[in-house]
């Protein structure tokens, strides 16, 4: 900024104005402010020679006309020699001489005409030369290229230290100014002789780009020698800015989001573009003096505030919320910035969710529609063996009787591993609800071995809970617990010798509550322990009698462990056992009951 | 508690139509009338007495709520209870059917020996 404008806090560098000779002509001394001639100098010496010239001429003139009449006129001159006519023309010029730089002198002292007339002329210079040097950008390159000359505007500019710039190759102000084509170009244009006159894209010593018009005319000598070219620019950059700036604040206007710019204190709205006036039904004129409270029917100021806590705090860069409001459900994405007075304010892009969870919706209807797909050709093979393998319909030969209970079996296996498939989309794409509710874990472990008892008997294992001392309560969906646990125990019935036990007990881990499932089969094997959570993975079952899993169950459980913000794991021991566990954070008060559904928070 | 004799199932699909015949008219002695679209079932509802409808939930061209609706409007069938039998494993979908007050939602795969006690228990609410 302070480049574009004279800085006010330093009149005297703003007034001296003039081109500053910062070196003098000969390119081998040393550049130093101290060697420059003042500018009345420069002035003198222009004037000097021609003044004197014709001061000399007309003296000389005068002299000799006054010399011949003496001759002429005094008669005792006559028949003197051209000796005495000499010294008589060299007194005559004396006394003129005398005469002229006297007058003159006199002049100067008394006559307050001449004083004001030079002074008038003086300001003249300088005020011409304030205003050019104020409003353009000045800079003289010798025939070498180097810069020999700049002005104040140039200095403020190109944010360069006084005398900095003098010495240096022009390419500095180009970006990429080791090799720059347009830098290149210009030189060869000008060094033969040419004008260049165009916009330009500078860059600042920081790096601040300029854009500029320029325009470059070389000087030469009567010998036709290159003596230096002459940089005349005016910056643009705040002009393009602005231009920038209304185009964008144009943009912003038809975006087909609603903005809303607002006071991070008072929430008072500082602006709201078409889109966000049009969603809350205001005119152009409506929105001035409304607050973002007006922007929703039920607007709960706190519960806002404490969502946009962590950009006011510094510790995010955006926040977002979805709001179902009068004309939809929207998603809101408020950030922070710097309005154009320096003083921050919260911007709030509104966008029209409507169609997006239509398609979340669809999308949900998909994986039930799989589900649908798959499950009901299975019911008719299940029910048909079932009844077959019952005898209600008739005894059937032993060999075909095992031949249906190995198609049972199967049938059994596939819906399980299509269930838990579709489990683990639905956890996957989010799309399976938790409903968090205050959970007794030692009811829970009760309830899991009695829905289990089949499944141990299957393996002839028993389940085994301790409850613990204290009721231990989490906030918890207990169905997917349930899930969990029926996960662990199957795999720990399968795992463990016939007729042994699976122990089910809670322990108390300072925040959080372990639920532990613990067998004492063949522990895991070193290799199987970290990829044990994957996908379709299966350690090699060594039970004759085993029913195989899908290789999902304990990716679901780690899952749906994850999504109540748990942890599962398992300590194992080669020959000794394995101790599957998940903690999750207790709860002290059973009483409440959490309401986890999404997104409403406001509404 | 009236006694639940007659029961009037509709499904699209003929398979599960045929192993839900054996289950609850031969494992079990419920009287038993099948269709196999929501329109068929209209067409017939009117001559027909069920004490309970068994109504899969997503048919093509009407599902079984909207079915249950359309029967409920014919004369002397507005208290005709409902069962839902399902394949989709929505939990959501099957509190959204318990609230528009179906006597139960049976999933699919069912256990064909299990179906006839599962209607009865859910029977005994009414």
């Amino acid at each position: 900024m302070t480049a574009l404008f004279p800085s006010k806090s330093n009149p005297d560098r703003a007034t001296t104005g003039a081109i500053e000779r910062l070196m003098p002509a000969p390119a081998d001394a040393p550049p130093s402010p101290a060697n420059a001639p003042r500018r009345e100098d420069t002035l003198m010496r222009q004037i000097k020679p021609l003044s004197l010239f014709a001061l000399v001429l007309s003296n000389t003139t005068m002299a000799l006309a006054l010399t011949t009449l003496f001759y002429l006129w005094i008669p005792s001159m006559e028949g003197a020699s051209f000796g005495r006519f000499l010294l008589l023309f060299a007194l005559t010029s004396g006394l003129v001489a005398v005469i002229t730089v006297m007058s003159i002198a006199y002049a100067r002292s008394i006559d307050p005409k001449y004083a004001r007339f030079m002074g008038i002329w003086q300001e003249a210079i300088d005020l011409r030369e304030q205003a050019l040097s104020e409003h353009t950008i000045v800079s003289v390159a010798g025939p070498d290229g180097r810069i020999t000359e700049v002005n104040q505007k140039f200095v403020d500019t190109f944010e360069f230290e006084p005398g900095e710039a003098i010495g240096q190759c022009p390419a500095v102000l180009y970006d990429n100014q080791h090799d720059n084509p347009a830098y290149r170009e210009i030189s060869e244009i000008v060094s033969n002789g040419g004008h260049w006159e165009g916009e330009q894209r500078l860059v600042s010593k920081s790096g601040r780009q300029i854009i500029v018009q320029t325009t470059i005319i070389p000087r030469f000598d009567k010998a036709g020698r290159h003596v230096d070219s002459v940089s005349i620019r005016t910056d643009l950059t705040r002009a393009r800015e602005e231009g920038a700036q209304m185009g964008r604040n144009a943009v912003i206007e038809r975006l087909p989001d609603g903005v809303i710019v607002y006071d991070p204190e008072t929430f008072d709205i500082i602006y709201i573009n078409k889109n966000g006036r049009k969603r809350l039904g205001w005119s152009n004129e409506e929105y001035s003096g409304r607050n973002m409270t007006d922007t929703f029917k039920v607007f709960d100021l706190d519960l806002f505030r404490r969502h946009l806590a962590p950009i006011l705090t510094g510790e995010e860069k955006e926040v977002t919320i979805e709001v179902l409001h009068d004309t939809g459900p929207v998603e809101i994405l408020t950030h922070m910035d710097e309005g154009a007075d320096g003083r921050p304010n919260l911007i709030s892009v509104v966008r029209d969710i409507s169609e997006r969870k239509e398609a979340e919706r669809l999308k949900l209807s998909s994986v039930s529609t799989v589900s649908h797909e798959l499950r009901t050709p299975l019911t008719s093979i299940k029910g048909a063996l079932r009844l077959i393998e019952s005898g209600v319909l008739g005894q059937l030969p032993a060999e075909i009787e095992k031949m249906v209970s190995v198609a049972h079996r199967n049938s059994d296996r596939l819906l399980d591993l299509v269930n838990d498939i579709l489990s683990l989309q639905k956890l996957e794409s989010g799309e399976m609800a938790f409903n968090l509710d205050t959970v007794n874990l030692g009811d829970l472990l009760d309830e899991a071995a009695e829905a289990n008892a089949g499944y141990g008997e299957e393996f002839k294992v028993s389940f085994d809970v301790t409850k613990p001392d204290l009721p231990a309560y989490v906030s918890a969906d207990a169905t997917r617990l349930m899930q969990v646990l029926s996960n662990l125990m199957s795999n720990a019935s399968k795992f463990s010798p016939p007729g042994g036990s699976v122990q089910l007990y809670v322990e108390d881990h300072g925040a959080a509550w372990r639920v532990c499932v613990k067998d004492d089969g063949p522990g895991i094997p070193v290799a199987a322990r970290k990829t044990i959570f994957d996908s379709f993975f299966q350690v090699e079952d060594t039970a004759e009698h085993s029913r195989p899993g899908t290789g999902l169950g304990l990716t679901i459980s780690k899952k749906i462990i994850q999504r109540h913000n748990g942890k599962i794991s398992f300590d194992t021991e080669l020959g000794k056992g394995t101790t599957f566990y998940f903690d999750l954070k207790k709860k002290p008060f059973p009483t409440a009951v959490i309401d986890n559904t999404p997104h409403s928070a406001v509404a | 508690m009236s006694d639940l004799t007659h029961i009037f199932h509709v499904d699209d699909d003929q398979d599960i139509l045929e192993i839900a015949r054996v289950a609850l008219s031969v494992i079990d002695n419920f009287s038993l009338q099948q269709h196999s679209s929501g329109q068929d079932a209209l067409d017939a509802i009117g001559d027909a007495k069920p004490d309970l409808l068994l109504l899969d939930v997503m048919m093509p061209g009407m599902t079984g709520p909207d079915l249950w609706n359309k029967i409920r409007e014919a004369p002397g069938k507005s208290d005709v209870p409902a069962i839902f039998m399902t394949a989709m494993a929505e939990d959501a979908m099957a509190d959204e059917l318990i609230g528009i007050g179906a006597l139960a939602v049976i999933t699919k795969p069912f256990d064909p020996m299990q179906l006839g006690e599962q209607i009865r228990t859910a029977w005994a609410k009414v």
